[in-house]
């Protein structure tokens, strides 16, 4: 079995602690096991559990001398019987003394060695068989090889890297996730069999890397791989030689890996964050084309920051750190540009990071779970604002809010709309409530319903964002909206390629012909304004007219709008 | 003198040092260690203050590097001292054992520093 023998040899290299005050006695001692095992030396019981305490993972096994000055042998026996995590480390007592060995025994000593020192062949056999019985006991507790796919398991592959970075401490390692996209559906379209196939084979490939290479893999989850190998110069051949093999059983397509490189690995790092990250590594990548991603600086620079972010989140919604701006939107085809509606913005005011726009916290909070309790807060405050403006304008101007596509997915959306718009008494159809287009290509059924539902209690529902991605003129035969938003791409790009401009155009006289408000974003130059006028736009909304602006500022300039109307 | 005299000029068992040691060189070693470190000092202060809980801890450790190197004398010495004085007994006059003891050691040491390979 290739795995026992890693395991032999990384048993080569086990740790002893050898507590003897008297130093020759101590070398003497120490000359029997130097070669195959590694020692730490202790003068005094005090210092014995100091090492004890600070290498409570590498130390197998621990040879004491029980007259030793400050603190005795008794005194570390007593404190290992009070500490578990001492406990489990086997400890055999060197004595001349019969008569002290039952009281040792009653201490929890495992075994005793004769002094003076007689065959050093049997004093290492007996210390070689004792740390395995104690490997053993502590290795039934825990599920040690996946069966199937005969890789360590995940607690066992911890143990394992731990163990390895003893072994070789001068060598650099890398810590690498491998993780088979989309596995559950492999399972459901192509059977279980041939699911576990792909496992055996990635495993397959796996245990031949390390038993060239060295290191230990892992089958930690259903379509999970971890591996901690010396670091591998040459990733890309790595990752080669994995798709290389794992065509041989199956049509490539069918399958698809996301490889999370973490290299180097500093031997002191937490086995777990270096896990972590390799596991990050993978899950950042997106899409099938990309299939690796190597750990830099700025990616890592990056998750810190994420973190942070992550971190301070709920602080920052009960202290009001989120603002929400406010982007007016002007009807353009009278004869004078009026200010209409607004768009609720939302910005991140950072006691640390100042101001953080939403494109660096949205897509993070989207990922995990956030965006639903902001969403919320920003429908609350939406409404609230909508109220104060009545109050201090007479009037509820329309605001249109966004809805992520991660909250489509909750069954309470409706609910927390209603409720934030019924409690200031807003007239829900000075509600606006932008969708993205993109959300309608993926879960058509679950938005169609949605809109209707809105659409049915007097809400206004936008579709955002379009043109941004891969846009169907589907959406707007399929789904009925009341306004279109066409993604300021078009905008950007108009100078570009003149056939923007056509693209722009054939879309403007299709809201027209089905009856629905075209709005344009991303409006910068006069250029854009006249264009957009001339081709029929409704509404326009960008740098050209105003910026997004905090509420007291947009307040100031509804005021100005509404004595110019005047 | 080399190493198989020495044991033979003290009164030691050359072949169970070898067999615990493994080699001479080793042997040698541990010897030349002995005869640098502070076991004569220790009974000698141990002697004069008459305390009878560093005898035994000096005795004892001496006992126990004396019998890893096969210095019979020197451990039999020891080993009886130590016994004497486990428990601290109090009363328990050793001095006459500890001056052989002091004498066996130092004796022994004169002859690790003219011992070679």
């Amino acid at each position: 079995m290739e795995s026992n023998k890693r395991e032999k040899e990384i048993q080569s290299r086990r740790t002893l602690l050898i507590a003897d005050d008297d130093e020759i006695s101590g070398d003497i001692l120490a000359s029997f096991f130097e070669r195959d095992y590694d020692i730490l030396r202790a003068y005094t019981g005090r210092e014995a559990l100091q090492i004890i305490s600070s290498h409570l993972d590498t130390i197998d096994l621990v040879l004491l001398d029980i007259y030793m000055p400050d603190l005795d042998g008794f005194h570390v026996l007593k404190e290992r019987q009070e500490r578990p995590e001492i406990k489990k480390i086997p400890v055999i007592v060197m004595t001349g003394e019969v008569d002290i060995e039952h009281e040792c025994f009653k201490l929890g000593v495992n075994d005793f060695i004769k002094k003076p020192y007689e065959e050093p062949e049997i004093i290492v056999a007996r210390v070689e068989r004792m740390i395995e019985l104690y490997e053993d006991r502590s290795i039934i507790k825990e599920v040690k090889i996946d069966h199937l796919t005969n890789l360590y398991s995940f607690e066992f592959f911890k143990k394992f890297c731990l163990q390895f970075d003893v072994a070789y401490p001068n060598i650099k390692k890398d810590m690498i996730s491998i993780n088979v996209t989309r596995f559950r559906l492999i399972n459901e379209l192509y059977g279980k069999e041939f699911a576990d196939d792909v496992l055996r084979n990635i495993a397959e490939y796996l245990k031949g890397y390390v038993n060239e290479h060295k290191g230990f893999a892992s089958h930690h989850g259903t379509g999970d791989f971890l591996l901690y190998c010396p670091h591998i110069e040459n990733d890309d051949l790595f990752v080669k030689g994995l798709l290389a093999h794992l065509e041989k059983l199956i049509n490539p397509s069918s399958v698809h890996l996301h490889v999370g490189i973490y290299p180097n690995v500093n031997p002191s790092l937490d086995k777990d964050i270096a896990i972590g990250r390799a596991v990050n590594l993978s899950e950042r990548i997106q899409g099938d084309s990309e299939i690796y991603c190597v750990f830099d600086e700025e990616i890592e620079k990056k998750s810190v920051f994420d973190e942070e972010l992550i971190n301070g989140f709920k602080d920052a919604l009960k202290s009001h750190q989120f603002k929400v701006f406010y982007q007016p939107k002007y009807k353009i085809q009278g004869p004078k540009n009026i200010l209409s509606s607004a768009e609720a913005l939302i910005r991140w005011e950072h006691p640390k990071f100042g101001m953080i726009s939403p494109g660096v916290f949205i897509p993070l909070f989207e990922t995990n779970g956030f965006i639903q309790a902001l969403d919320s807060y920003v429908f609350e405050e939406v409404a609230k604002q909508q109220a104060k403006w009545k109050e201090e304008l007479g009037f509820y101007l329309p605001v249109s809010v966004n809805v992520s596509r991660v909250d489509i997915h909750n069954p309470n959306l409706e609910k927390e709309i209603l409720e934030a718009v019924d409690s200031c008494g807003v007239p829900h159809d000075k509600y606006y409530l932008e969708i993205t287009e993109s959300a309608y290509s993926q879960d058509k059924q679950e938005i169609l319903d949605l809109v209707n539902s809105l659409r049915g209690k007097g809400f206004y529902v936008e579709v955002d964002d379009f043109g941004s991605g891969y846009s169907s003129l589907n959406v707007i035969t399929e789904l009925p909206f009341d306004v279109l938003k066409i993604d300021m791409v078009f905008m950007r790009k108009i100078d570009e390629h003149p056939m923007n401009k056509d693209i722009v155009k054939m879309i403007l006289a299709l809201c027209k012909r089905f009856g629905v408000t075209s709005v344009v974003e991303g409006v910068e130059t006069e250029e854009h304004y006249r264009f957009l006028k001339e081709n029929g736009c409704d509404v326009v909304q960008g740098y050209y007219f105003s910026k997004p602006l905090p509420i007291a500022d947009f307040t100031e300039l509804l005021k100005k709008e509404m004595q110019n109307e005047r | 003198m080399n190493v198989k005299e020495f044991y033979a000029a003290i009164g030691g068992n050359y072949e169970k040092a070898l067999q615990t040691l493994m080699n001479e060189a080793f042997v040698l070693k541990m010897l030349k260690k002995f005869a640098a470190g502070d076991y004569y000092d220790e009974l000698k202060k141990a002697r004069e203050d008459e305390d009878i809980t560093h005898t035994f801890a000096i005795t004892h450790t001496l006992k126990g590097v004396a019998g890893n190197l096969s210095l019979t004398p020197v451990f039999e010495k020891a080993s009886a001292i130590c016994e004497a004085t486990r428990n601290k007994k109090d009363g328990v006059d050793v001095s006459k054992e500890m001056d052989d003891l002091i004498e066996t050691t130092l004796s022994v040491i004169k002859k690790i520093e003219e011992t070679n390979l």
